[in-house]
């Protein structure tokens, strides 16, 4: 189920970028149909009621790459067209938020994400030991990248006024069980208290060890020698 | 013979597997003499940082800001270097980049980039390492000015306050502001040594600096 959840979230990220995305000519700010695709992911998608909204920080940064890129109308509307399909794809499934979906689902979801990430060749990367999601265009160069992400498989978020923890919830619903809910994933703020040269550090820490060795080693063989000349 | 290095080995190990998570702290110390090496540019990262002009301390119409159209410059992509920080009162100067990897808090300053770069009228998160760049950030007091230089302009900032909390904290910051606002953050205490959740935030007011036209 884990896994089922990680891919849930790696899809709906890459759908995030995937429509923030597009072959490069040149940067020229936000264009209409630019600021049309921020629009569509600004709306909310109904789960049974929950409504479900991107994060801030990931529409920010759809629209940090599309200042540096450059998107026709067609291609606006045929991402918005596949995003509209997908929102519809999601209400159709009754679950009451994506972790809820079931496997079959879930594959689904994946297929028509990579849809999406595939009409504008970017290149999804996950980090499992790091849940670190990376998004890199045709040349390698990171267009997104969110951490943390894979937790809880929810890379959006929950409408407190209408989270499924509200008195008056089915939880006869898939995912209805309200004690499931996790909280929100990406956080913004690093860790920024520790820099060092980690083989570096190894080096010197095993340089001391086997410093200590060897001068044990000298010492026993000393007492050894000390203790045969005794006899 | 064999049983010295054997046991060289094993311990050398246990140091690795063992020990060095719970002894962060000395690394970190350790850290106060490795952290002055050369900057480690492993990989590639693009420099787009040409000054410009710096009229930011006389504007000539303070109230009326410079405007700057987006497809006049080269808007910064991730890890790209493009531009600085400096705070005199602090004793800051710090490489600027776009994004906030490891690899750029190793060698500067790191805007995150779910937020926004300068003059886009929206709120800029920058961080950096307590040990390193943002260690002067325990100088900072309400009235410095930041000075932060582009590749397409330069831009002044007021310190208005500064907050102490937990990282996990989300009203330490709000990244949907439709207003130019600057947050630097870094590890609280600035001078401990190892991994901490508590996190310094230093806000500061836009003052001076050409607004980017979004639209252009």
């Amino acid at each position: 189920m884990k896994k089922t959840i990680k891919l849930i979230s790696i899809a709906m990220l890459s759908a995030a970028v995937a429509v923030s995305a597009s072959l490069s000519v040149s940067a020229a700010g936000i264009n209409n149909a630019e600021q049309r695709i921020l629009d569509e992911l600004r709306t909310t998608v109904d789960m049974e009621g929950n409504m479900k909204t991107l994060p801030v920080q990931y529409i920010n940064q759809a629209e940090n790459y599309m200042n540096t890129i450059e998107i026709s109308d067609a291609d606006a509307d045929t991402i918005i067209s596949k995003i509209e399909d997908t929102k519809v794809f999601l209400t159709n499934t009754q679950a009451v938020k994506y972790d809820a979906l079931t496997n079959a689902q879930v594959d689904e979801f994946i297929v028509r994400c990579n849809d999406i990430v595939g009409v504008i060749n970017l290149k999804l990367l996950y980090d499992k030991s790091t849940r670190t999601v990376t998004v890199v265009d045709i040349d390698g160069n990171v267009v997104f990248t969110a951490s943390n992400v894979g937790y809880n498989g929810n890379p959006y978020n929950d409408n407190p006024r209408q989270h499924s923890s509200q008195p008056g919830d089915d939880t006869s619903k898939p995912g209805g069980d309200t004690s499931k809910i996790s909280p929100i994933d990406d956080n913004p703020i690093k860790n920024t208290g520790l820099d060092f040269n980690i083989p570096g550090v190894m080096s010197v820490a095993g340089t001391g060890v086997f410093l200590v060795s060897a001068a044990g080693v000298c010492l026993i063989k000393r007492r050894k020698s000390a203790v045969s000349e005794d006899v | 013979m064999i049983l010295p290095i054997v046991f060289c080995i094993l311990i050398y190990l246990i140091c690795a597997a063992v020990i060095l998570p719970s002894t962060s702290s000395y690394l970190s110390m350790a850290n106060i003499f490795f952290s002055d090496r050369e900057k480690s540019f492993t990989k590639e990262h693009r420099n787009i940082f040409v000054p410009v002009e710096d009229t930011s301390e006389t504007p000539e119409n303070p109230d009326k800001p410079d405007i700057v159209k987006a497809s006049s410059f080269v808007f910064p992509s991730y890890e790209d270097q493009f531009g600085e920080l400096i705070i005199e009162d602090c004793q800051i100067k710090a490489d600027l980049y776009f994004g906030d990897s490891w690899y750029v808090l190793g060698n500067g300053v790191g805007i995150y980039n779910g937020s926004a770069i300068p003059g886009y009228g929206r709120t800029i998160l920058i961080a950096g390492h307590n040990n390193t760049y943002f260690n002067g950030l325990k100088h900072a007091k309400e009235g410095q000015i930041v000075k932060i230089r582009t590749n397409y302009g330069n831009y002044q900032y007021e310190i208005t306050g500064t907050k102490i909390t937990d990282n996990e904290d989300r009203s330490a910051y709000d990244l949907g502001k439709n207003e130019e606002n600057l947050i630097m953050y870094t590890c609280y205490p600035f001078d401990t040594l190892g991994l901490t959740n508590l996190r310094a935030f230093i806000y500061a007011k836009y003052v001076s600096g050409p607004v980017i036209d979004k639209n252009s």
